[in-house]
């Protein structure tokens, strides 16, 4: 009788551990359920370029039910409860158990009812909201710590002044960047932050660190006041989400601090604290690791992750490589694409106060990989290009 | 209800030996991309690995670092450094090169051409100090 391996949520996380796990074992071997609410997938960096009209919707996702090509089942279904003690979960399509659940549902948005890149709904209001703006002030807010993609809102403030560049109306529409660190990218380090600093100063957006982990006190229909105290009059506002843990994950036992609590990242093990035939995994898991939540620091670690789970089920040892937690990217500033990697590791066994970044000078050709990732994202997980 | 089409028979064996041709090639083409197929369906692993992103990262910065090159002043200085440094490195394998002790080092300064030579290298040096402590600043984590 196969195994039965349970993934709770269709994003990266998700869509990583079938596939390798499918790759590795048949049908026969391990029958794979993937519940997800929804019925697409979507990459979400590109929210951006749906939010500035460089996409349509439907070319940043694509039909979860392709993974049915691959012999997984796949539920859309919303998880209402985990009762990993009895090795249960609860959904809207009913009672589902396992040998092995992966917990992948991601982070949550709180709305806010500003526009905003982190979900495809509002991001299809950012461009009517600056089409209205020919003259005045716009705020790019960060809610509070943390949010998925820790660089994207500076991406988003770039993307606007390039926007506002284009129409000749950059010199009449002031941008500034509401943060709770007091300095951007100073969660990447100190050199990081000082020459995205400069940057910024360069574009001529400016910056407001407010230095606490909650930055936005209360938000008006034109202004905003930070938690020290200081207002902000706006004429339009792109506002980042509180973001939360899924309620399922918040009301079972796998929750600490408000997420997902892995056992002991720093060696990559991330089995739950509680259980072990449970893997808490990417955004739902990363303020606990801790690293910032994104899809190519979640991708540098599965190997070990499909390691363990197929050691679990079959006693079988497929190699590791040596356990590395990093992220690759490539920040979209305007008409140029900059990459930028980081090496979490040594940050999340405390051995450096802060990551080790580099970040490479701006050029148009790194703009053409991000786009190009955008599509082998697809094909890698789905075997299709939207 | 499906239409069915009558061909005479040579037609449809000649039709035949073309598709086991075509199926032939497609398996040939198909082996010979097999390598090329791997290397692809590996290409996110790649794309999100630090080592390939340090190995590449030099080439990606010069896409930027050469649009900011004087690329003529740069062009000239190869051209000139490859000629020159052949043309002493001739005239070394041809005569040899005297020892040189600190009084020699004291008379070759009065040679016109070590002049200039050493007049070039200050100048270059003294532009490139403060140009080079201006960009290393960047990356300086105070």
């Amino acid at each position: 009788m196969p195994k039965r391996v349970l993934v709770l949520g269709g994003g990266t996380g998700g869509l990583i551990t079938v596939k390798e796990l499918r790759e590795r074992f048949g049908p026969g071997d391990v029958e794979i359920t993937l519940v997800d609410a929804k019925d697409r997938t979507e990459f979400r960096p590109s929210y951006l370029y749906v939010a500035f009209g460089y996409r349509r919707p439907e070319e940043v996702s694509v039909p979860l039910e392709h993974v049915k090509r691959h012999g997984v089942n796949f539920v859309k279904a919303k998880v209402t409860a985990i009762d990993a003690a009895n090795r249960k979960v609860k959904t809207t399509a009913g009672e589902f158990t396992y040998d092995v659940l992966v917990v992948a549902l991601g982070a949550e948005t709180v709305d806010t009812g500003f526009p905003h890149t982190w979900e495809l709904e509002p991001s299809l209001k950012v461009a009517e909201a600056l089409a209205q703006v020919r003259q005045g002030h716009v705020v790019i807010g960060v809610y509070s710590l943390p949010y998925r993609c820790p660089p994207a809102p500076i991406e988003l403030a770039m993307l606007t002044h390039f926007y506002y560049l284009t129409r000749g109306l950059r010199d009449k529409v002031k941008i500034t960047v509401v943060h709770p660190l007091k300095r951007p990218f100073e969660n990447f380090g100190p050199m990081a932050a000082k020459w995205m600093s400069g940057f910024l100063q360069q574009l001529g957006i400016e910056y407001v660190g407010v230095g606490q982990s909650t930055a936005i006190k209360s938000l008006g229909k034109n202004e905003l006041e930070t938690t020290t105290g200081e207002r902000i009059k706006f004429d339009a506002a792109f506002i980042v989400p509180p973001h939360k843990a899924p309620d399922p994950v918040l009301n079972s036992d796998l929750a600490k601090n408000g997420w997902a609590a892995p056992r002991n990242p720093a060696n990559g093990d991330f089995r739950s604290a509680k259980y072990d035939d449970v893997y808490v995994i990417g955004d739902v898991a990363a303020p606990n690791v801790p690293v910032g939540m994104a899809g190519t620091i979640l991708h540098s670690y599965m190997p070990w992750v499909i390691s363990n789970i197929a050691a679990d089920l079959f006693g079988v040892y497929l190699g590791k490589p040596p356990f590395r937690i990093v992220g690759t990217c490539a920040l979209d500033v305007g008409a140029f694409g900059m990459a930028a990697a980081c090496d979490f590791t040594p940050f999340v066994k405390k051995q450096k106060p802060y990551p080790d970044c580099m970040f490479l000078p701006p050029a148009p050709a790194t703009r053409l990989f991000k786009e190009m990732f955008e599509k082998v994202y697809f094909n890698w997980l789905l075997g299709v290009v939207p | 209800m499906s239409e069915v089409v009558t061909i005479p028979k040579a037609d449809y064996e000649r039709l035949l030996q073309e598709v086991q041709a075509l199926r032939r090639e497609v398996e040939e083409l198909s082996s010979l991309l097999l390598p090329v197929k791997i290397v692809l369906e590996r290409l996110p692993h790649l794309m999100a690995d630090i080592q390939v992103f340090k190995v590449a990262a030099p080439l990606i910065s010069m896409l930027s670092i050469m649009d900011s090159a004087d690329l003529n002043a740069l062009g000239a200085a190869m051209q000139g450094g490859v000629v020159c440094a052949s043309k002493a490195l001739r005239q070394v394998a041809e005569d040899g090169a005297p020892r040189v002790g600190l009084f020699g080092l004291l008379s070759a300064m009065r040679d016109p051409e070590v002049q200039k030579a050493m007049g070039l290298m200050v100048t270059l040096l003294k532009a490139m100090g403060s140009c080079m402590e201006e960009n290393l600043k960047q990356v300086s984590e105070k």
